[in-house]
């Protein structure tokens, strides 16, 4: 298999879609680790789209489908809250996102728009069920990357909202360490 | 009453000049039956006995000669009696389905569709099959048998009589064995019903079917029947062939007696070798009849057991005055309601509605309120004559309304119920099914004319569905030529007031530069072939090749379909037998293996030394590979500049066509005028439609050709592009002939290609077009979105207001407040009665519903 990502034209070897983004894929903090066949497949069934300034990229009460990768250009999340839209978190490029969508059918409870103009990888999760149902030894591994890159995000998101809270909320008592 | 007619009814009275003619030919054809036999004695005792040559070659003309015509005579005799057959069956089945479709509702509820279909077709088939000689058959049968039994017994009389005892056994025999034939195949019809109604079933319930995945269930249903049809049949065969075989038996019995009695008097002497050879002619011929006689009397079993069960099947009288009397005219009725103690019950028990009152001036408006079960639906059913009260009066402007025929009721009366039904066919033919209706019934009305059912469908909160259908809709050639000028309109407006917006959602059919979304066939020739698979027909094209080789592409083209091929052999390898993963290739999983022995040669050899046909299915993978899809590779992007370069030598050399008319995505005048498309296609050549902005696409959606580009984005399109291109093409008044190609989409199969609030929305502009003094809605809008529900709602109140009555059957009681009255309804009885604002302040039941409506809706 190795061989047949070595075999394209040299002049553009830099620019082949399905090699790059094996690269990308292979040192995201999900895939790293994982079979690489598994994740040539998931290189060659994502898509590419581009997104401009302040389009929507999830929108919160639709229906999941996909998880994404920002590859470049940056994001922010948000959620509504007694009818007023709040900032969660910003994402740099080089994070994935939307990343339950790939285990279970929900509605987004977040929106998702990019702040400037953004190239983001696309894996559905039809695609994901596809290639583990090939590779079936794979799944529990990705399954566990998946939760603890969501742990990962659900302390980022804490930490950032508690650095704007009062210190009303503080326990009594607490002191900073 | 149809139902009671006996099956000879039909043939005594039907065509019966024919029938007579039939017979006469018959008989006719008996003379020429015999003959040949007169022949036969005629050449044995006389020509050969007299040794007579002249005589020899007479007897044997005639005899040949009677033997042409009689069988001249059967052949139309056989035509003709099919033709009677079918003739009347016309009659019955237009009678039948007259009165099926004039039954009453009950029986529709308790009868299944099966049931009615198959009586309707394949049974009514088999009857009409046996009425065309039911007739003659018995009689030329009977007469063609007396004849040969009189020229036996007229040869001999002792022999005659002798070989003639034989019947009367069969009489006995063959009747018994008839009726338990007949009992298994009453057996059989039920059997075939049942299985159709299940197969019916099933089929119309196939959603649940595959959801429930309750396919082994279904099938044991259908297993039952399956092993009782095939009991049924093994015994139907078993007494089938045993009538065949007695009867055979008692055929040869003839014989045999005719040899040993006939046989011994020759030898004495007493009889004439000629006589016995004419004798036992006669006694053969004698058998065809009988033959027939036993056939007809098996066929006349089998259809008498089909009609009688499926006149069963429809023997229920027709409840309501359907037709006018002829002097009357249809009655024009302004829609006053009066309803005095109205009562409706169905079995003795149940009691649906009682004590009903209620007056309702011409042009108001009443709302029926009430919970599930209340009777809403009921009393709304019994207001359109659907079903008939059984107790008190209701009159609608002082007729009682069981007087009023169907006609009056339909001339005055539309109804939408909740659930309404939508026939196969186009939009606008299910719009105009009333009107259409109402004329086929001998009115004189004119149907609504193209503006007033845009109007319409407007109003009722369709247009958007109807464009939607517009655009994905391919327009037939003649019509798409009549809209040239439109569509390209709305592709200007797309292309040059819009370009920015779509620019990154489509891709744009420009001369100049790669298109990333088109496959590499479409981008060297810049264009299509009408033929859909553009890139396959190129690739065995010898223009094309040649053009490939002079322009030193052919190489590059070959080493990218191997480079394709193998990428997408090595990757897919273990995948091969899943589809979805051949989405980023341009090979189909069908053709896996060919391209992997393809690849496994290569591996030997150079790609000079392969075959041709290797060499055209490597082309084509090159030919079919779209850049922006297909990931399995990616192409270098001077090979994207020698694309473009060799595009404008392409047009020109080979398919005479400047380019530089196409540049600048201006419109100018058409290089194929649509016009002259349709020589070409009579021609039977593929057409090749350049991308060139004045070009129409052939065998593409509206959609397609007012874009003219490749759909990168779809979502936004739906989402927002969509909506912001349509304002526009309104602002240029080109909206219409969008609607009216929508109107021509076709519904499906009883509008399945529609989702229920579509279809309500037709059923409600169907029923509104027919502009009737009273409207009957019966949840009619249930299914509608909040906004074409308050749509439709703000419609009724101010175009309908003091001239339709509206009775209405509303489940939202934010919507009743602008009705003149309302009623509310519980276990069949009205519990209260007035108008908006004095129900309220009496803080009755309605009072209580409405707050408790708005608290839940908080």
């Amino acid at each position: 298999m190795s061989s047949s990502m070595k075999m394209e034209n040299p002049e553009n070897k830099a620019e082949c879609k399905l090699t790059s983004d094996f690269e990308i894929l292979r040192h995201s903090p999900v895939f790293s680790g994982i079979d690489t066949d598994v994740v040539k497949l998931f290189a060659y069934l994502a898509q590419r789209k581009k997104y401009r300034k302040d389009q929507a990229i999830i929108s919160l009460g639709a229906e999941t489908a996909e998880a994404y990768y920002l590859i470049s250009g940056g994001a922010s999340v948000s959620t509504l809250h007694a009818g007023k839209e709040y900032i969660l978190q910003h994402l740099p490029p080089g994070t994935f996102f939307g990343e339950l969508a790939l285990l279970a059918r929900f509605k987004w409870f977040f929106n998702v728009s990019a702040e400037e103009e953004s190239d983001i990888m696309i894996i559905t999760r039809e695609s994901f069920k596809k290639v583990l149902d090939n590779f079936p030894l794979q799944r529990e591994r990705l399954i566990e990357k998946i939760v603890q890159l969501r742990v990962e995000r659900l302390i980022d998101q804490t930490s950032f909202l508690l650095d704007k809270v009062p210190d009303t909320l503080l326990v009594k008592g607490g002191t900073s360490i | 009453m149809i139902t009671k007619k006996p099956l000879f009814y039909w043939i005594l009275t039907k065509y019966r000049g024919l029938q007579l003619f039939l017979l006469l030919l018959i008989i006719v054809s008996l003379f020429f039956k015999v003959y040949p036999l007169e022949m036969q004695r005629k050449i044995i005792n006389i020509a050969i006995n007299l040794k007579k040559l002249e005589l020899l070659y007479l007897y044997c003309a005639l005899y040949m000669g009677a033997v042409l015509l009689a069988g001249l005579i059967k052949y139309y005799i056989n035509v003709l009696q099919s033709v009677i057959g079918q003739k009347i069956l016309i009659h019955m089945r237009q009678q039948l389905y007259t009165h099926v479709l004039r039954m009453p509702l009950q029986f529709f509820h308790k009868t299944q569709a099966g049931i009615i279909i198959s009586a309707m077709t394949s049974e009514l088939n088999a009857v009409g099959n046996f009425l065309g000689g039911a007739l003659a058959i018995p009689a030329a049968s009977v007469l063609t048998f007396i004849a040969f039994l009189g020229y036996m017994i007229y040869l001999n009389p002792l022999l005659g009589v002798m070989t003639s005892l034989i019947y009367p056994f069969e009489f006995i025999v063959i009747p018994m064995l008839q009726k338990r034939y007949n009992i298994l195949n009453r057996k059989r019809v039920r059997t075939t019903r049942s299985m159709a109604n299940l197969v019916n079933e099933s089929v119309s319930g196939i959603h649940e079917v595959q959801s429930n995945s309750s396919f082994q269930l279904e099938q044991n249903k259908l297993d039952t029947f399956i092993t009782k049809f095939y009991t049924t049949m093994k015994g139907l065969f078993i007494f089938k062939y045993g009538i065949k075989f007695s009867n055979n038996f008692f055929q040869s019995l003839g014989p045999f007696l005719l040899f040993l009695v006939g046989g011994y008097l020759a030898i004495n002497g007493q009889f004439t070798i000629g006589a016995l050879v004419a004798f036992l002619s006669a006694y053969e011929k004698v058998y065809d009849p009988w033959k027939e006689i036993i056939m007809y009397y098996q066929d006349y079993q089998d259809a008498q057991v089909r009609y009688k069960q499926i006149m069963e099947t429809f023997d229920m009288p027709e409840e309501i005055l359907i037709d006018i009397p002829k002097d009357l005219e249809t009655k024009t009725l302004k829609g006053k309601i009066e309803a005095r103690d109205v009562g409706f019950q169905i079995n003795e028990d149940v009691r649906l509605l009682e004590e009903i009152n209620l007056d309702l001036e011409a042009g108001k408006h009443l709302a029926l309120i009430g919970f599930s079960g209340s009777g809403k639906s009921t009393l709304a059913n019994l207001l359109s004559q659907l079903l008939t009260h059984n107790e008190g009066t209701l009159k609608i402007d002082d007729y009682n309304i069981e007087d009023l025929s169907k006609l009056d009721i339909a001339q005055n009366l539309s109804t939408v119920s909740q659930h309404p039904f939508i026939f196969t066919g186009s939009v606008n033919d299910n719009l105009l099914y009333s009107c259409e209706a109402l004329r086929f019934a001998g009115k004189d009305i004119d149907l609504p004319d193209r503006d007033t059912v845009i109007d319409m469908v407007r109003e009722v909160g369709l247009e958007e569905d109807i464009i939607r259908w517009g655009f994905r809709s391919i327009i037939p050639l003649e019509k798409a030529r009549g809209l040239a000028d439109k569509i390209l309109s709305m592709r200007r407006i797309v292309h040059e007031t819009l370009r920015q917006e779509f620019e990154g959602v489509v891709e744009f059919y420009d001369a100049e530069t790669f298109l990333e979304y088109s496959n590499i066939g479409q981008n060297i020739i810049f264009g299509e072939y009408a033929d859909n698979n553009t890139s396959d027909f190129l690739a065995t094209r010898k223009r094309f090749q040649t053009f490939l080789h002079t322009h030193d592409l052919e190489e590059t083209l070959l080493q990218l379909g191997q480079n394709i091929a193998e990428t997408t052999v090595t990757l897919l390898r273990d995948m091969r037998q899943d589809e979805f993963f051949f989405q980023g290739s341009p090979m189909e999983p069908n053709e896996f293996d060919r391209y992997a022995d393809i690849i496994q040669k290569l591996k030997k050899q150079q790609s000079r030394d392969l075959e041709q046909k290797e060499k055209d299915d490597l082309l084509k993978l090159a030919l079919r590979y779209i850049p922006g899809q297909h990931k399995i590779f990616t192409i270098s992007e001077s090979l994207r500049q020698t694309i473009v370069e060799v595009r404008s030598k392409y047009l020109l050399n080979v398919e005479h066509i400047n380019i530089e008319q196409c540049k600048d995505g201006t419109i100018q005048q058409q290089i194929v005028p649509i016009d002259k498309m349709k020589e070409k296609e009579q021609e039977d050549e593929n057409i090749f439609t350049p991308y060139c902005s004045s070009q129409y696409l052939y065998n593409h959606t509206l959609l397609d050709n007012v874009l003219f580009g490749t759909v990168i984005d779809r979502d936004a399109i739906r989402t927002q592009l969509g909506e912001l291109a349509l304002h526009h093409f309104s602002k240029e008044g080109l909206l219409d002939e969008i609607i009216e190609i929508g109107l021509d989409f076709h519904v499906g199969s009883k509008g399945d290609n529609l989702s229920g609030g579509q279809k309500q929305k037709i059923a409600l502009a169907r029923a509104l077009l027919k502009k009737t003094p009273i409207l009957i809605l019966d949840e009619a809008t249930s299914g509608l979105d909040n906004s074409s529900q308050t749509k439709v709602q703000n419609y009724i109140n101010d175009n309908l207001k003091g001239n339709t009555t509206v009775v209405a059957v509303v489940h939202r009681l934010d919507m009743i407040s602008e009705y003149d009255h309302i009623i509310v309804l519980k276990a069949g009885k009205i519990v209260e009665s007035g108008t908006y604002d004095d129900l309220l302040a009496a803080k009755g039941v309605l009072y209580e519903l409405v707050n408790e409506n708005g608290e839940s809706g908080e």
